[in-house]
């Protein structure tokens, strides 16, 4: 058995390489870090009011910051991935990227949602979408209509704040914090 | 007690008895050889004594009788030449002869010897006692004859005589010339006892006299009558009054022993003598010694045999302790090896001794000992994989039987329900039977009441199928129109569908606008009026939707209705229809229906009985479910039990250490001698 | 998005009934078709032997290692193999030596080789570098660990691209 001496093709370290710089020149979405978000050019807080998209797990109506997501998409088909905890439910084709599709019910309820809305989150690095019912509506509210939650309150869950909407008091959802949570998942593994 | 000690006291105190045993043993038969030895001496000197006083004696007799022959001899020859010379007659010569021979102051002979004339015929012709008798039938005339058939014509004889008046014959000597010319045999005799004063004892004494200081060996004579003729010591004096001599005196031969205090004794010391008799003079020969002589050669016998025995008893005792010992220590190295797989540390061995001269049994058993203990070892190995592998499969198994267990008793209370659902419907079975009967009579009353009704149902038709024709064009009208409905209420759902897309487009606007900040801000007024728009159209295709699902829901009453009432008219129609051939079918088969129920409860009767067997079947395998599932919980408690055991075998052989510590380099310890 | 000075390169292609799987033409120099003389995949085990112009190669289960973990079956069950150098994938030959000295009937494999199974329906096409995307950075190395390397999209239908060398890796060491 002879083995061919010239190398056939490129190497898989070679592609992983330029795939990673690619990545960190692509103009695809904002660059933006998970642990900061970026506050220029949003008039609405210049105006002391916060945009938020108002979302439905089930029947449990959710909020998240305006500033956190992305885009909202429907229909798309979910690709099941190996090697996953049971809340990202695998992966999602966006504008021919794979991003992660993150079941918030599993991770709140621990109950399988049946849906396929996804709103996808700004930070275009970690490539993360979560799973939702339905979109309601984006919504600004005054800053000070906004109660954040202490420190202590917030450490053990996924949220950041609460606020009033249509006589119901709706969970923020604290982007960073689930994504953190993912990825000492991982680290774990 | 230590191996060694025991060892030594053992074949110390076996070696010492058997060595003074033997030393005993030898002791007695050196002593009885010696004995013998030196009393063999004794009578062997006792004898030659005896032979040689015999030879001495018998010499002087000889001479003493041939020097009185001769001179007899002497004197008849003379008495002969004065014959011949003529002084003298032959007569008177011989009458001269006669006088001298038979006179005891001629030639005393003894005490009772004598001379005599004998003619060469045989008869006496000097003679003090029997002149003229004949001794040629005497015994002792063939040895006279053989004297005188010699040149010499003269011998010495002996012979036992008894003369006149004795008891017992002795022995005689004589002494035989022949005087030629006259042919005469001039005879001596004499007993040789009475020659005892011939002997000199100067000729025996030198031999018989050993007694010194040094010595109490000496030989001594003593008469019939006690008197000692020859003594070292006491010789003349008379021993009559001790009962040694008395018994020598009486048995004249033998051995014996006796007391005696001797010139160099200080006391009386036993004293072994032999004796023996000398018929010719009737004295007894004694040769003897003291005890103390006669076994003083058992003295170095016995130093040596004390000191063999002392030195045997040394020996053993040293070897003893040193065997002892070495055994000792190999016991000590086993008693390490058996304490430690006492402990359950099996991985010692014995080490043997390395030369092959010195290895023993116990060598041999340490080395059979490892192997057993590798065996062991091997064995309890295999166990404990096998135990594992045990409690692996047993708890598969009372997985598995638990598991089977549960299966089997679902299945038992399965077929319990099965069981109580067939005999339900065999109670059913047995009231629908019942019903049937009351059936039967019911049919034969419908059959009059049919033919009744019969004509009237007719006249209805005719009206009914003018009815049914008008309202069923209207049903296809409304039909018409709900399709249509069908037709808008897709488009509404596209419509709906592209509202809510629009909508997530507005939002997705709205959220880019936002992000974009100062610049996005007319497109923010953008994105919100497409929203706006979305929202009216997803408010107004509700509306629709609301519009169309009242629409829809009136032509689907409306329908429903008129399909009622068309159903019922059908119905009506139909089933006056039906009704008319019913009573033509009723009225036709009423007969039949009776046949037929008689049949259904006959064949409901057998249903009944094959449910019966269907239920007895069912019950029985219900009873054979409970048993499989009764045996597989014995099954799982069964492989619990099993789960048990194998833990505490897994217990029992993980109380042994099987393998020396990893990593440590070292082979398995091992017990040293 | 990749850029590179090639735009595209060889890629296996092998399309299973759920999704496809990319293995880079690099990874490989040779191939050789299944004989009766192979011996079996048995039980729970990923991997067997084979013989190839007489050397001994230890054969890794492709198909069942995807059917496994993303419970997807090859449509057709004919198979054939391919075979790598150690070195070509990034696997250490250290990690062959280990599994010969542990694994019984695999002594005499040889060190700085292997071959894995592939259904027979694959084909060696060239794909563009661009379409070849890295997993989201959330799992991005827990998935490069696995060896998943990345996917790509190819209208309803997704690509995982395998790194074989890393999932022969961690099955010698009995990872998976």
């Amino acid at each position: 058995m002879k083995q061919k001496k010239k190398k056939t093709g490129i190497g898989n370290e070679d592609i992983i390489r330029d795939a990673e710089a690619a990545e960190e020149n692509s103009v695809y979405g904002t660059q933006q870090t998970p642990d900061g978000l970026d506050n220029e050019g949003l008039p609405d807080i210049v105006e002391n009011t916060i945009k938020f998209v108002i979302f439905t797990l089930d029947a449990s109506r959710y909020a998240i910051a305006g500033t956190d997501v992305l885009e909202i998409i429907i229909g798309n088909e979910i690709y099941p991935m190996p090697f996953m905890p049971a809340y990202i439910r695998g992966l999602i084709n966006r504008h021919g990227i794979p991003y992660a599709a993150a079941d918030l019910n599993l991770l709140f309820r621990n109950k399988k949602l049946d849906a396929d809305r996804y709103i996808v989150l700004r930070d275009d690095a970690a490539r993360l979408s979560f799973l939702v019912t339905a979109v309601e509506q984006i919504i600004s509210m005054p800053e000070s209509a906004v109660h954040t939650l202490a420190e202590s309150e917030a450490a053990h869950g996924y949220f950041s704040a609460t606020l009033r909407y249509l006589e119901e008091e709706v969970p923020v959802v604290d982007s960073i914090r689930i994504f953190k949570t993912i990825t000492n998942d991982f680290a774990q593994q | 007690m230590k191996t060694s000690k025991k060892l030594f006291y053992f074949f110390g105190g076996s070696s010492l008895l058997i060595i003074t045993a033997a030393g005993i043993i030898m002791y007695s038969y050196v002593k009885s050889t010696v004995i013998k030895l030196q009393e063999s001496r004794l009578e062997e000197s006792a004898g030659l004594i005896i032979k040689k006083i015999s030879a001495i004696t018998d010499v002087s007799i000889r001479n003493s009788l041939r020097s009185t022959a001769h001179k007899t001899e002497q004197l008849v020859r003379y008495y002969h030449s004065q014959k011949e010379a003529g002084s003298i007659s032959e007569k008177e010569a011989i009458s001269v002869i006669r006088k001298l021979i038979l006179s005891k102051q001629y030639a005393p002979v003894g005490e009772t010897g004598y001379l005599a004339v004998v003619k060469d015929n045989g008869l006496l012709y000097i003679h003090p006692h029997a002149e003229g008798a004949s001794i040629t039938k005497a015994v002792f005339w063939p040895k006279v004859e053989a004297i005188l058939s010699t040149p010499e014509k003269e011998g010495y004889l002996e012979y036992e005589w008894k003369n006149p008046g004795e008891n017992e014959p002795r022995t005689k000597a004589a002494y035989l010339t022949y005087f030629e010319p006259w042919k005469m045999i001039i005879w001596v005799s004499s007993y040789k006892a009475e020659f005892n004063t011939l002997i000199s004892k100067d000729d025996f004494r030198e031999g018989m006299m050993e007694r010194n200081e040094k010595s109490s060996r000496y030989s001594y004579i003593l008469d019939l009558a006690g008197n000692l003729i020859v003594h070292p010591e006491i010789e003349g004096s008379n021993v009559s009054g001790f009962s040694f001599a008395r018994e020598m005196i009486e048995k004249k031969q033998g051995r014996i022993e006796y007391l005696w205090k001797g010139k160099y004794d200080n006391r009386e010391k036993k004293k072994t003598a032999y004796y023996g008799f000398l018929s010719d003079l009737n004295w007894i020969v004694v040769s003897g010694l003291n005890e103390s002589e006669l076994l003083s050669p058992l003295i170095f016998l016995k130093f040596f045999i004390f000191a063999g025995m002392l030195i045997a008893l040394f020996v053993f005792a040293l070897s003893s302790k040193f065997v002892g010992r070495l055994i000792e220590k190999k016991i000590e190295a086993f008693m390490h090896l058996f304490k430690a797989a006492g402990e359950g540390n099996l991985t010692h061995e014995y080490i043997a001794e390395s030369t092959p001269a010195m290895r023993d049994e116990i060598d041999d058993m340490g080395t059979v000992f490892n192997v057993f203990m590798r065996d062991y070892r091997d064995v309890l190995f295999g166990l404990q994989k096998i135990t594992n592998k045990i409690i692996e499969l047993i708890q598969a198994l009372s997985a598995s039987s638990q598991e089977t267990s549960s299966t089997a008793n679902q299945q038992a209370a399965a077929v319990k329900e099965i069981v109580s659902t067939m005999e339900d419907v065999n109670s059913l079975s047995k009231s629908i039977e019942k019903k049937i009967s009351e059936v039967t009579v019911i049919t034969d009353n419908t059959k009059t009441i049919v033919s009744n009704g019969f004509s009237k149902v007719t006249a209805s038709l005719d009206k009914m199928s003018e009815i049914n024709s008008a309202n069923q064009t209207t049903i296809d009208g409304i039909r018409y129109l709900s399709e249509k409905i069908d037709n808008i209420w897709d488009i509404v759902n596209l419509i709906n569908g592209i509202a809510d897309q629009t909508k997530i487009i507005a939002f997705n606007a709205e959220l880019e606008a936002s992000a974009a900040g100062e610049a996005g801000k007319n497109f923010q007024i953008v994105a919100t009026e497409i929203r706006r728009l979305a929202d009216g159209t997803v408010r107004s295709t509700n509306e629709i939707k609301e519009r169309i699902t009242e629409i829809q829901q009136s032509s689907d009453r409306l329908i429903l209705t008129s399909e009622e009432g068309t159903e019922k008219i059908r119905q009506g129609n139909d089933l006056t229809k039906e009704i008319n051939e019913l009573f033509k079918t009723i009225s036709g088969s009423a007969e039949i229906s009776n046949e037929s129920t008689q049949s259904i409860s006959k064949s409901i009767r057998q249903q009944g009985g094959t449910f019966e067997q269907i239920l007895i079947a069912i019950r029985q395998i219900s009873e054979g479910v409970d048993n499989i599932a009764a045996a597989t919980s014995e099954t799982a408690g069964a492989a619990d039990s099993l789960g048990e055991v194998s833990e505490n075998l897994e217990k029992i052989v993980s109380r042994y250490v099987l393998e020396a510590p990893a990593g440590s380099g070292e082979n398995p310890s091992e017990a040293r001698t | 998005m990749i850029s590179h000075s090639s735009n595209s390169s060889s890629f296996l292609h092998a399309g299973f009934r759920t999704f496809d799987f990319l293995i880079n033409r690099s990874q490989f120099f040779s191939s050789a078709s299944a004989g009766s003389a192979d011996t079996e995949f048995s039980g729970e085990s990923l991997f067997s032997h084979i013989t190839v112009s007489g050397v001994k190669l230890v054969v890794c289960n492709l198909i069942k290692w995807i059917d496994r973990n993303f419970t997807d079956q090859v449509k057709s069950p004919v198979h054939f193999y391919i075979i790598s150098d150690v070195q070509a994938i990034a696997l250490c030959s250290d990690d062959l030596a280990r599994y010969a000295l542990r694994k019984k009937g695999f002594s005499d494999i040889s060190t700085d080789k292997a071959a894995f199974s592939i259904p027979a329906n694959a084909e060696i096409k060239n794909t563009r570098l661009d379409n070849l995307r890295l997993m989201p950075r959330c799992f991005r190395a827990h998935t490069m660990q696995q060896g998943i390397a990345g996917c790509i999209f190819s209208g309803q239908r997704i690509g995982f691209w395998l790194d074989i060398g890393r999932i022969l890796h961690n099955a010698l060491e009995e990872k998976i």
